[in-house]
């Protein structure tokens, strides 16, 4: 479970918010209509991506990361491998992640470490929990299965930064689907022109929190619209807990060199 | 008679209605004002000192990095490893992690409330530089500010709170056997997940998982009883004012009782827990106490005067001056602390007895045939004096408190001298007042009376030392008692355990103990771990020294008991030993803090990939601080020295190298106990203090160096009393008691005021010892004895309480006005004849 989950997030600005043009009027006012349309766009493939984590607290303390990374796609589903460029002491550490697009079958995700010289399994985990200690949750970078939802349009005539939106508000429809978001229902604001969140509230079960994600620097690559830096902050009350940056420095689309035969075990041991 | 005193005294009798209104309306307003601004401050915190400002810097820091310290601790007795018991544990686990109630507070820390107060917060905590090979960034972060502005605009309003929408849980987190971490590594997959998952499905199942779970030392003691017939809810919640938090406490225990039965036996722990059920108890002792003290003071005070006026009066007037002071108090930010409560007690001392003594001479001067207004003005005027001088010695013994590093100590003071400067304004207009409505009675007094047996009890004593033999058996048998006295009163420990307040059938006692018996224990110090190195706090040579001083720690025995009281540790030594165990098959040998740097960085990765969520409540985002939280027994707070000194040996001697990392001890239980010492040091400053201004006071009353000098002996004498006794009954100093000593100050100079002001008056006019120690006696010693029977019963009162630190409160306070009126009468009359002589008398003025 938990690797699709992380195939997707790395990819995330680029399968989660791709935007082909469906067949959604800007008129339309069914949000369970516009949501299916933003869940089903087709995703980029073989893809290189250079991407920059970085995490502030409320103490202002940060962290930053970045990763290289490649995806492709296989019939039943998506394979993704990264590997740590910074901080220096974790260089060369590698992640395979297999990401079926069978939800009932787990993921799988291999993690290489160079002092053990080997690589090692590892067992799914809660899609609830912070991914890498960032803001977003392994679920936020899943595709969710609009039946798992109950829509509402908010406001069908709603802006964001001047672009016309849609404010849908989304509300888990079963207990398996809250745990696992953890979220009591969110807000988003869809753009009608791209087809795509532009903002994203959500409501957090466990200590009554608040979560905001903006997605930012969208531009067109190859006729893709590809956000280049998500916003995400939590907060609980008035106090911002932490801020987290996500911004895909290099990304490009169908690269001859990511091949499929280079998703596996030794490869990942020899490194990218 | 202070001519003065008595034209006021004239003046209020001819604007008595004027008086009366005055006093309704800045009582009206005054209320008004308390229901606008009070703010009750019950928390811990409050009481931690803030002199030591790194220690309260240390502990915030802590906050900002790793959240509240302290947790409600659920035990359960039962068969942990049943099915039955599992389920049940499932189901009230699943409860208290989804339980949600409004709480007005959630977030609020001791800081936020500094600032609301305009007081500024104390300073952060600044942690030595670490080397970093990152050049300074710009600061991405700032597109942040845009999305903030963003927000504050949406369309959709509401970006703050979750506004109308119900369902969240005020919960961060509940660990228990149900969901604590189990690290393993099976058939070559690391695997971070929960102990429980998946849920045991049969009783076989359950034992099995049960078998393991004993064997695992990280386990027992934190959240499972070393016999495996007790488990432990651990329930973190996010930060809250302490009246919020013990609605919770509430809210909780209602919880636990829907599943009590004979094999799921409940009980809460943990400081939040204790601090609710210490604050209920007190606070029904105090409810019901208090009414019992008033009414009984109303009855005497009905029993003496026998007329309305003579009862009512003073109560109005403590009743006025102290709803003055608390608003007036609430309105310059000063917080209702559990300090606070004792000022009522504060407010009666002065109140009632100022008044019963110018009631006496009122009623005197009635009896004598003067007219109402005229006895009124005349006692006021004959009172005034004495009557401000016992004001003005208690404001000062209260302001004192400013020297206490702790902040709620030093508010109390400033209330509390505010209400014994108001106290003393309405003994002077409001009581007069109310005299005027007082028609023919003579308040218990017979116009021809003649001496009755308190009169004769009074003038027996004085006269004790009125011939030379019985002059010396008074002054050797106080001697006596002084030297006694102050032998016992050296045998004083300070102790202060606020469990020991509790009688032990009470089941914050019996829960705290079990923890203390069958689980790790309820109580925790927290080390606050900072990385100074350029791994910071994931550096090999840290973890290295980390395990050591853990083996270190759980070696530690109290000194006391001979007992070791560490039960646990929790740190990120468990995290990379778990998971270099399991990244090797699950090997127990690898059960170890791994020999290199890379691999130590590497486990780290491995882990943050499976479970990163643990790690926050272990070590920062940007790992230069970590945090050991040490669970142990219960310790009094004397305790917690010789723990501190040996936790600071150990971080010494196996961390001697400041530049991998620095380690402080720190938690809202080690802050607030390690302030108990200190506090004891600073209210003898206090004292100190007190007693000089006081006696300095003293001179300028009486207008006479050696007079002065002479009063602070009666006035010495009951505290050395007091606490003698206290050192002979085995009752130590802790905060509950410990400003007894200004309290009987306070109590002691007022009787002595009283007495030699009168004799001062008489012998400077008539030049005559033994004229003066009976005018003395004739103007205020009935009055001395009659307060002293009020107050004492007043107190007495409290012996009733459920809580043993009430009833010795109560009994304390109480015998101190006894000792204090004893040395009153039968030492300060030997000690003038011995140091007085008659002389001609002067002119006069």
């Amino acid at each position: 479970m938990s690797t699709r989950i992380r195939a997707h997030w790395l990819l995330g600005s680029l399968c989660l918010l791709t935007a082909p043009a469906l067949a959604v009027a800007p008129g339309e006012t069914d949000a369970a209509k516009i949501m299916a349309a933003v869940q089903a766009r087709p995703e980029g493939n073989r893809t290189k991506s250079r991407v920059l984590m970085m995490v502030k607290d409320s103490a202002g303390r940060e962290r930053k990361r970045v990763v290289q990374s490649r995806a492709i796609d296989f019939p039943e589903g998506r394979k993704q491998m990264m590997l740590f460029e910074s901080p220096a002491d974790v260089r060369n550490t590698g992640l395979l992640s297999v990401d079926y697009d069978d939800g009932k079958k787990d993921d799988d995700q291999w993690l290489y470490l160079p002092s053990l010289r080997k690589s090692t399994r590892i067992a799914a985990g809660d899609k609830s929990g912070s991914f890498m200690g960032t803001d977003l949750t392994f679920a936020d970078m899943t595709t969710q299965d609009p039946r798992d939802y109950a829509y509402k349009m908010l406001d069908a005539n709603a802006s964001e930064g001047g672009e016309a939106c849609w404010l849908i508000e989304a509300r888990p429809n079963n207990d398996k689907t809250a745990t696992e978001t953890g979220y009591v229902k969110t807000e988003l604001c869809v753009s009608k022109d791209k087809l795509m969140p532009l903002r994203i509230k959500a409501w957090v079960k466990e200590g009554k929190k608040l979560k905001f994600i903006k997605f930012d620097d969208i531009q067109k690559l190859n006729g893709i619209w590809v956000v280049k830096k998500i916003l995400a902050q939590t907060k609980r009350g008035d106090e911002v807990e932490s801020k987290t940056i996500i911004a895909i420095q290099e990304v490009a689309f169908d690269q001859p060199d990511v091949k499929m035969e280079d998703f596996n075990q030794r490869r990942l041991e020899q490194g990218l | 008679m202070n001519p003065a005193y008595r034209a006021w005294g004239r003046f209020v009798v001819r604007h008595r209605w004027l008086v009366i209104l005055g006093t309704l309306v800045v009582t009206a307003l005054a209320v008004m004002g308390l229901k606008k601004y009070v703010r009750v401050d019950n928390s811990i915190e409050a009481f931690a000192s803030t002199k030591d400002g790194d220690v309260q810097a240390l502990l915030e820091q802590f906050r900002d990095d790793f959240g509240r310290d302290d947790a409600f601790l659920v035990l359960i007795e039962g068969d942990v490893f049943s099915l039955n018991y599992l389920k049940k544990l499932d189901q009230l686990h699943k409860e208290l992690a989804g339980l949600n109630m409004e709480i007005p507070s959630l977030g609020q820390r001791k800081r936020d409330r500094d600032l609301a107060r305009g007081r500024t917060p104390v300073a952060r905590y600044v942690p030595p530089p670490r080397p970093s090979k990152v050049e300074p960034a710009k600061d991405e972060f700032a597109d942040f500010d845009d999305m903030d502005a963003d927000m504050a605009n949406t369309a959709n309003g509401d970006t703050e709170g979750w506004g109308d929408e119900a369902g969240g849980s005020i919960v961060d987190e509940v660990i228990s056997v149900i969901n604590v971490r189990r690290t393993r590594g099976v058939d070559g997959t690391l695997d971070v997940g929960d102990w429980m998952d998946p849920f045991p499905t049969t009783e076989a199942e359950a034992r099995a998982l049960g078998t393991e779970m004993k064997a695992d030392s990280t386990l027992v003691g934190r959240v499972l009883g070393q016999a495996g017939d007790l488990s432990a809810l651990v329930v973190r919640t996010h930060f809250m004012a302490e009246e919020d938090s013990n609605r919770l406490n509430t809210a909780i225990s209602e919880i636990l009782t829907k599943y009590e039965g004979p094999d799921f036996r409940t009980h809460t722990a943990g400081l939040p827990a204790l601090g609710a059920q210490l604050n209920e108890l007190m606070l029904s002792d105090m409810q019901g106490l208090f009414g019992y003290g008033l009414l009984l003071l109303l009855g005497t005070m009905f029993f003496l005067f026998r007329h309305p006026l003579g009862a009512f009066s003073p109560l109005l007037v403590v009743a006025v001056s102290a709803i003055w002071a608390f608003a007036l108090a609430a309105v310059l930010g000063m917080p209702f602390t559990m300090m606070s409560n004792i000022l009522p007690a504060f407010f009666i001392c002065v109140g009632v007895a100022d008044s019963v003594h110018i009631i006496s001479v009122y009623r005197q001067m009635r009896a004598d045939g003067l007219s109402n207004d005229d006895a009124i003005a005349d006692a006021i005027g004959s009172s005034g004096v004495p009557v401000f001088y016992t004001s003005l010695t208690t404001v000062m013994g209260l302001l004192s408190f400013e020297f206490a590093s702790v902040e709620a100590i030093g508010e109390m003071g400033r209330t509390g001298g505010l209400g014994v400067a108001l106290a003393w304004v309405n003994t002077l207009t409001l009581l007069p007042a109310l005299l005027t409505f007082n028609k023919k009675s003579l308040m218990g007094l017979k116009a021809a009376q003649g001496s009755d047996r308190l009169d004769a009890y009074v003038k027996h004593a004085v006269g004790l030392s009125g011939a030379p033999r019985g002059r010396a058996l008074t002054l050797a048998v106080s001697s006596v008692i002084a030297v006694v006295a102050l032998y016992f009163a050296s045998t004083l420990r300070v102790w202060h355990n606020p469990l020991s307040w509790v009688p032990p059938e009470k089941s914050v006692a019996q829960a705290v103990m079990m923890a203390d018996t069958k689980l790790g224990g309820a109580s925790q110090i927290q080390l606050l771990v900072r990385g100074t190195g350029e791994y910071g706090v994931k550096d090999v040579r840290l973890a290295k020294a980390l395990a050591q001083l853990d083996v270190y720690i759980r070696g530690y025995v109290d000194a006391k008991t001979g007992d070791k009281v560490v039960g646990n540790t929790i740190s990120l030594l468990d995290v990379l030993r778990e998971t270099n165990r399991a990244l090797h098959n699950g090997q127990h040998e690898h059960y170890r803090v791994p020999d290199t740097q890379e691999e130590t960085s590497h486990l780290f990765v491995a882990f943050e990939n499976s479970d990163p969520s643990d790690l926050k409540r272990l070590m920062t985002i940007d790992a230069s601080t970590a945090q050991m939280t040490i669970t142990l027994k219960w310790l009094e707070a004397t305790s917690y020295g010789p723990l501190t000194e040996y936790l600071e040996a150990g971080i010494a001697k196996f961390l001697p190298d400041k530049t991998v990392a620095v380690i402080h001890p720190t938690g809202s239980a080690y802050v607030l106990l390690t302030t108990v010492s200190a506090l004891i040091g600073d209210l003898l400053s206090s004292f100190g203090v007190a007693f000089v201004v006081i006696t300095l006071i003293m001179i300028v009353l009486l207008r006479d160096l050696k007079l002065g000098l002479v009063a602070m002996v009666p006035n010495l004498l009951p505290i050395a009393m007091i606490l003698g006794f206290m050192g002979m009954a085995n009752i130590p100093i802790d905060m509950a008691n410990l400003m007894i000593a200004s309290i009987a100050l306070g109590i002691a100079v007022d009787d002595t005021i009283h007495f030699l002001h009168h004799f001062k008056v008489h012998y400077d006019e008539h030049g005559s010892v033994e004229d003066g120690i009976a005018y003395s006696v004739k103007h205020c010693g009935r009055a001395l004895v009659l307060t002293s029977i009020i107050l004492a019963a007043g107190f007495f009162v409290y012996l009733a309480a459920t809580m043993y630190s009430l009833q010795r409160f109560g009994l304390l306070i109480g015998l101190t006005v006894i000792f204090a009126l004893l040395a009153d009468i039968y030492l300060t009359p030997a000690l003038l004849r011995l140091t007085y002589k008659d002389r001609v008398a002067k002119a006069r003025s």
